[in-house]
């Protein structure tokens, strides 16, 4: 316990020692029960684990559902008999206990009526009872765990405060467990689908069967996409990096009424559906659609490609410039939060230091504002990248799948559309005609655009906290 | 040295015309250096296509006769007809043509094209409506044919696959013009095509500017204007900040600088804001308000739809119970993790917990979408099964159902599952997207609720244990509450972040929210967000990249709208925080 505490807080053993005296402690009803005593509340304490796992389980797997009942009985009547028993002994009665025994009660009669399928009562469907038992449970479980182990140590406020942990730590662990389902199922689904040959070949269609009675085949390929993906990045990081720097630059150095519409726009740019600017994007492109696509603007904006080697050139959908030039809205808000917050640690002593001995405003910022904000800066544009990678909705309307190479001019591309292809657009039509061989690489493509956004943001992390220690030094705060 | 401020003007009156000028010189610079960079023929591009593809490149869509001779009261056929070198499923264009001398009669299909369907575009149910609707508009939409069939035996080399007859209004000659072609290969590819018209000289000149309504270099020279404006403005804002001493100090770039930086968010905050209002100001007119908070949605693609019901009150009805669903899972989840993270360690949890929740923010949104099938098996689909007869396009509201489940003896016809996996992923229930959504919204709460609580006066957490309280009681009565601020500020944040999803809502719930779920608390019914349908509106999901609704349609404004409306809730949102969180703080300093 005293390890978990840290400095900050004084030892909870000597909370305790004045904690009877003190007024704000109050818990009569366990005070006068000796050790021996709390035994009892062992039982509903096994009862509560063995309903916790049942209830867990029941979430999971129906079947689990059938030890629902039994186990919702064991814990109540477990805790009904400590209660008794503990009333026998000390004569006082326990408010929230009985509460917690009538709940039980209320909850085992509940599963007990509860038919395996509810259905009318304007249902539009059919509910497992699992679908309640497992919830029910857990909650009662928990509740019930919090109680008996506060009675098993006691009425100290270390008791107490373990006995908060069941109740705090059941949601956490239910998201943790959501998560490391979403994540095991896209690692062991895409590992098993992780082939050399679907990383090096790119989409594209291919032409098979003799001369004359030709047919077309489409090859699957992550290639480009993932070349586009890291092309998008580098894009999007050098678009937003001066602006967003200078935006956050504006707003911690010249607060004012201009700097509060600044920051209401940056913030609302952040809040805005992501799909307002890929329509945007959308818009953008359409106002190029009658410019000749061998001009530079088109090429531009709409990118070109030509089928043959020399050939005509031809529109595309949308060039990589366009995709980074907007997906530079959403980064550069999240830059300029974070060199706002850089520039904001400056200790003043470092301002005034730079101001006395006579350095103008400019070489300030440039020789030892930006320097300090540096590593926020870096953090900003890794993050901002992993967003780059990560916000389909942006490019949806404009992206293809990489037929025509990647180049900044070439139409744009990336893995989450990859991924959002194998479920939508042409590939489920091509592999129900027959066109394109029926291998789900989705979850591949998952796995590839989950290494490239968690492994910026884990090298974000790292090089926030390198580099933090190395132009700080000792200042160092966070 | 951070609070410089303007200087009162005087005898400093120059700047401001400087100023003006420079952006002036700037501004004509530009739109008299543009076009020439726009229009130069640059040389050919060097990009080459990695895979060698057959000749597609010689796709052309024209309309024939491109002149055409008329007379009143007789009528006349004009031709519609593609060029393509490989096989086509589809063909579709539009057609300007002149309403005054002309209207349209029929609509039929093309000798080569039997057994196809015809494809009216837009928001129109029948060929009468497209054919009424063109008469007014004098423009032909989305017109075309779509064939189902063996690639081989699809039409390629030139076919005519629309066969128009046109009633003449007066004597003379007048000239029609493809104005736009979508024309889809054999797997369902679009083609590059251009379209075959007679030159500005000879025809469409005369036709009264009914053609190229939007195109033909009038938004080529507003694209221009607009990028002169952003050069001049920063310009403007570069010289204005260098042109005068300001405090005395001859030279300030930071503050002209980053003052011309920061306007870039704001000037697309404006821009964007600004797009949304006048491209769904159409909504007055064509559905009109009351259509637009009717309760009742449908669309070209559901099944039995009247094509024309805009009610988008279904849709705020689901997002508003995604989004309940999403933050009150959420919430409890985030505070929890950040208690376990500062004021209840849980030993090396605790300590990995904030670097956790970092990598966690970084998964992308589709992730979530696609991966979520994980818990239609296991978690969704052995508990909630829809019944079949509720909704005619909503067979189940689940993907992946285990053979035996539900016994026969329960009385739902449940429809066959699995859903079809090729056809929209995992379809699933308002409930699943809320929960995805929460998922997606807790690695984003957790740090601000953590720094929430991170950052209260520690001198009023020490005073409380040193009067002996627990720490339960110190996170109950003074953690908590001190935090409550920044907590609310979490949730607001996470709120916005929830209600603007696309991907997960409509890959996990759907494009559409039809009706009002019966019961309507019904969190098993797939009720989809206003996002989900905006993006669904404008960028047509359903098939892929590149398709955008017909700007000015119907269903073009209300899906500009929705985005409106989403807006106002997202700044309803914002400003209830605000208020609320300024209240907060204000009680917690009395």
């Amino acid at each position: 316990m005293k390890a978990m505490n840290g400095q900050a807080l004084p030892p909870t053993n000597q909370a305790h020692a004045i904690g009877r005296a003190a007024p704000i402690v109050r818990d009569e009803s366990v005070q006068s029960i000796s050790r021996r005593e709390q035994r009892i509340f062992g039982l509903p304490l096994a009862a509560s684990v063995v309903g916790s796992v049942v209830g867990g389980a029941a979430l999971f797997a129906n079947g689990a559902d059938a030890y629902a009942v039994p186990a919702a009985g064991f814990g109540a009547l477990s805790l009904l008999v400590a209660l008794v028993d503990q009333r026998r002994r000390t004569g006082g009665g326990d408010r929230s206990g009985i509460l917690l025994a009538g709940l039980g009660l209320a909850v085992l009669v509940v599963l007990a009526l509860m038919p395996e399928y509810l259905y009318g009562w304007q249902l539009n469907g059919v509910i497992h009872r699992s679908a309640l038992s497992g919830p029910l449970l857990l909650m009662l479980s928990v509740l019930t765990m919090s109680f008996a182990l506060r009675r098993v140590l006691g009425g100290t406020p270390t008791a107490k405060d373990l006995s908060l942990y069941p109740l705090i730590a059941l949601p956490a662990v239910l998201a943790l467990v959501a998560y490391a389902l979403i994540l095991g199922v896209v690692i062991v689904q895409g590992v098993g689908g992780l082939r050399l040959d679907l990383l090096t070949t790119a989409w594209g269609q291919q032409q098979v069967g003799a001369v004359g009675a030709e047919s077309f085949a489409y090859q699957a390929g992550l290639r480009n996409h993932i070349l586009g993906t890291l092309l998008l990045m580098a894009l999007t990081c050098a678009i937003s990096l001066v602006p967003g720097v200078g935006v956050g630059v504006f707003l911690s150095e010249y607060p004012g009424r201009i700097a509060r519409v600044v920051g209401f726009s940056t913030t609302m740019l952040r809040a805005m559906s992501v799909f307002i600017i890929g329509v945007a994007a959308l818009g953008f492109i359409g106002l190029a659609k009658d410019l000749p696509p061998t001009s530079l603007l088109s090429q531009l904006i709409r990118g070109s490609f030509s089928l043959q080697p020399g050939g005509i050139t031809q529109a595309g959908s949308g060039s990589f410039v366009t995709a980074s030039l907007f997906l530079s809205l959403l980064v550069i808000p999240i830059i300029a939060k974070l060199t706002e917050e850089g520039l904001r640690s400056v200790p003043r002593e470092i301002r005034e230091g730079s101001v006395a001995v006579g350095a103008s405003h400019g070489y300030g910022l440039r020789r030892i504002l930006i320097p300090w904000a540096a590593p926020n800066i870096i953090t900003g544009m890794l993050l901002g990248a992993a967003e780059a990678a990560g916000s389909l909705a942006i490019i949806l309307f404009i992206a293809g799948n990489g037929e025509h190479g990647v180049s900044p001019l070439s139409s744009v591309t990336s893995l989450d559309y990859a991924l959002f292809s194998t479920r939508f657009g042409t590939q489920p039509f091509l592999q129900s005609m027959g066109y394109l061989a029926p291998v789900d690489y989705g979850y591949t493509a998952a796995l590839l655009l989950l290494i490239i956004t968690l492994g910026l943001t884990v090298v974000a992390m790292v090089v926030r906290r390198r580099f933090a220690r190395r132009y700080r030094g000792s200042l160092t705060v966070g | 040295m951070t609070n410089r401020r303007k200087q009162p003007i005087g005898g400093r009156l120059r700047a401001p015309i400087r100023v003006a000028l420079m952006a002036v010189a700037i501004a004509a610079g530009t739109i008299a250096g543009l076009p020439a960079v726009a229009s130069g023929a640059s040389p050919e591009a060097p990009l080459t296509t990695p895979v060698p593809s057959p000749d597609a490149a010689a796709t052309t869509v024209r309309v024939a006769p491109a002149r055409l001779q008329i007379t009143s009261g007789e009528t006349s056929t004009i031709e519609l007809k593609v060029d393509t070198a490989v096989p086509a499923v589809s063909v579709v264009a539009d057609v300007a043509f002149d309403k005054s001398v002309l209207k349209i009669r029929t609509i039929e299909l093309g000798a080569a094209w039997s057994g196809a369907t015809i494809l009216t575009g837009g928001a129109v149910a029948t060929l009468a409506d497209a054919i009424a609707q063109a008469n007014e508009a004098g423009v032909l939409t989305q017109v075309g044919v779509f064939l189902m069939a063996d690639p081989a035996t699809l039409p390629t080399g030139e076919s005519v696959f629309v066969t128009i007859t046109v009633e003449g209004l007066t004597d003379g000659s007048t000239s029609l013009a493809v104005t736009g072609a979508t024309v889809l290969g054999s797997l369902g590819e679009a083609l590059p095509v251009t379209l075959d018209n007679p030159g500005p000289g000879d025809g469409q000149g005369q036709s009264g500017g009914t053609a190229g309504t939007d195109g033909e270099g009038g938004i080529d020279s507003l694209l221009i204007v607009a990028l002169a404006v952003i050069v001049a403005v920063v310009g403007g804002v570069v010289v204005y900040a260098r042109s005068g001493s300001r405090n005395g100090r001859s030279r300030d770039w930071p503050f002209g600088v980053s003052l011309a930086l920061a306007l870039i968010p704001v000037l697309m905050f404006a821009g964007l804001v600004l797009m949304l209002v006048l491209n769904s100001l159409p909504v007055l007119v064509s559905p009109g308000l009351g259509a637009v908070f009717s309760d009742r949605f449908s669309s070209a693609f559901s099944l039995g739809g009247n094509n024309d019901e805009f009610g988008l009150i279904p849709a705020v009805w689901g997002t508003l119970q995604i989004t309940a669903i999403a933050i009150g899972l959420a919430l409890p989840v985030s505070v929890a993790l950040a208690i376990i993270a500062t004021e209840f360690p849980m030993g090396p949890i605790g300590r990995v917990l904030r670097p956790l929740l970092g990598v966690l923010s970084g998964i992308p949104p589709i992730v979530y979408a696609v991966a979520g099938a994980v818990f239609v098996t296991i978690f969704m689909a052995p508990k909630f099964a829809g019944s079949a007869d509720f909704s005619s396009f909503d067979p189940g509201r689940l993907g992946v159902m285990p053979a035996n489940w539900p016994p026969a003896d329960v009385p739902f016809g449940v429809t066959a599952f699995p859903w079809p996996p090729n056809v929209g992923g995992i379809p699933n229930s308002t409930l699943l997207g809320g929960i995805l959504i929460a998922l997606l919204v807790i690695p984003f709460m957790t740090p601000l609720i953590f720094d929430a609580m991170r950052n209260i006066p520690s001198a009023a957490k020490e005073a409380s244990f040193a009067l002996g309280a627990s720490r339960g009681y110190t996170l109950r009565r003074v953690i908590l509450p001190l935090a409550m601020p920044g907590i609310v500020a979490a949730v607001a944040l996470a709120t916005l972040k929830a209600l603007g999803d696309v991907l997960i809502v409509a890959l996990v719930v759907g494009w559409q929210a039809e009706t009002i779920p019966v019961p309507i608390v019904d969190v098993l019914e797939r009720t989809s967000t206003l996002a989900a349908e905006g993006a669904n509106l404008l960028g047509n999901l359903q098939s892929g990249a590149g398709a955008s609704c017909s700007p000015g349609s119907p269903a073009c404004a209300v899906g500009y709208f929705s985005a409106l409306l989403l807006l106002v809730i997202a700044a309803a949102v914002v400003i209830a925080a605000h208020t609320l969180e300024a209240r907060l703080r204000r009680k917690l300093q009395t």
